[in-house]
């Protein structure tokens, strides 16, 4: 059984300011153990809830829920995000697979796939060689799935600037 | 077309949705090449199933979709709306400035949904998207036929799509034909066009170099 306070808690715990700059949020690299799948379910991601406002350059290396409003830069490297139908979100994102339930703004940058769910709603134009989007999403933007048939879509290569390098290298 | 070649090209399906085969866009998907990114302006409701189907393809596209039939629908030239007017809320829709030129417009069954009046703006704008060899690709209706419309399109594979009763078209749309075609996109030469169904025509064009 699912407990959201106590996975609410658990992220709490696990994010970490970054003393270097007070608009970055980066989350702690999991132990060694704790994924052995890349597809993680949703149990198994860190969770912004919906009460949280952020504003600046979120990072991570590791999956993500987010159901708050995020402003500014995602970038969770080779890894999954997804906006829950409670997210709200102003920022350019970068991930290995991202799955939109919520709002997004801006573009989406996903190495493997991105999956705009019935009840997402995007702005922005997306990237990615694999793009679902499911009957009643809203979506107003372009889709360049240019970058076919990739398949070196390693954790280390796949930071923003690397994603960009990627998809854009056409 | 007789009604045998009708029902050779058409089944029921276990879900009631008509499957039939088209028979030009296996041709125009093969014209694409599986190395070289294409240029694709989709016009109309088709998103789900297109963006499923290219994205499962091994073809590098670049794909916009501009869901136009509503859009198209409302636009007249009267009293209150005038040309310039038409053609800022065409530049909306269709987005032509500092935008490279398509490869493919897919226009599927928008064209009945378009004024006449409005038809010579479209065509410009569709103009200034477009280069030599751009191809387009699409379906009319010819006929108030009640078997032959409206339809939702899904592209099942490059042989095959389904189509189930859902859409409406608009009150004043305009029944067109190949020949409305030739006149209304004179830039272009009809490579094929096909009576695929009752009413439902499938048409190729290219422009001319």
């Amino acid at each position: 059984m699912l407990d959201i306070n106590e996975l609410k808690r658990n992220v709490t715990t696990r994010l970490a300011f970054s003393s270097q700059d007070e608009n970055t949020i980066t989350t702690r690299k999991p132990a060694e153990n704790t994924f052995v799948s890349k597809e993680k379910n949703s149990s198994q991601l860190a969770m912004i809830g919906p009460s949280i406002h952020f504003k600046g350059e979120l990072t991570g290396e590791e999956g993500l829920i987010i159901d708050g409003s995020i402003e500014g830069t995602i970038d969770l490297k080779g890894n999954q995000l997804i906006v829950g139908e409670n997210g709200n979100i102003k920022a350019d994102v970068y991930a290995k697979t991202i799955k939109v339930n919520g709002i997004l703004n801006g573009e989406l940058h996903g190495v493997d796939k991105v999956h705009i769910s019935q009840t997402g709603k995007v702005t922005g134009n997306i990237y990615s060689p694999k793009v679902v989007i499911e009957e009643g999403a809203k979506f107003k933007g372009s889709i360049d799935m240019t970058q076919k048939n990739n398949s070196s879509h390693h954790p280390e290569n796949s930071s923003a600037e690397n994603i960009k390098k990627q998809i854009h290298s056409k | 077309m007789s009604s045998l070649d009708y029902r050779a090209l058409s089944n029921i399906n276990a879900e009631s949705a008509l499957t039939f085969q088209p028979l030009l866009f296996s041709k125009y998907w093969n014209t694409l090449s599986d190395s070289e990114p294409v240029r694709i302006l989709d016009l109309a409701a088709m998103q789900p199933s297109s963006i499923d189907f290219y994205s499962n393809s091994d073809v590098p596209c670049y794909l916009t979709i501009a869901d136009s039939i509503g859009s198209l629908t409302s636009l007249e030239i009267n009293e209150e709306s005038s040309v310039d007017d038409v053609s800022e809320k065409l530049n909306h829709l269709i987005p032509s400035d500092n935008v490279a030129p398509y490869d493919i417009i897919l226009f599927w069954e928008c064209l009945n949904n378009i004024d006449a009046d409005v038809m010579p703006l479209f065509q410009e704008k569709i103009k200034k998207v477009s280069h030599e060899n751009t191809l387009l690709y699409g379906f009319l209706y010819t006929s108030n036929n009640s078997s032959g419309f409206p339809f939702n399109f899904k592209i099942q594979s490059e042989l095959s799509f389904t189509c189930e009763e859902g859409a409406k078209l608009a009150d004043n749309h305009k029944l067109i034909n190949s020949y409305h075609l030739k006149k209304y996109f004179y830039d272009f030469d009809m490579s094929r066009s096909v009576l695929i169904r009752n009413g439902l025509q499938e048409f190729l064009m290219k422009r001319r170099a």
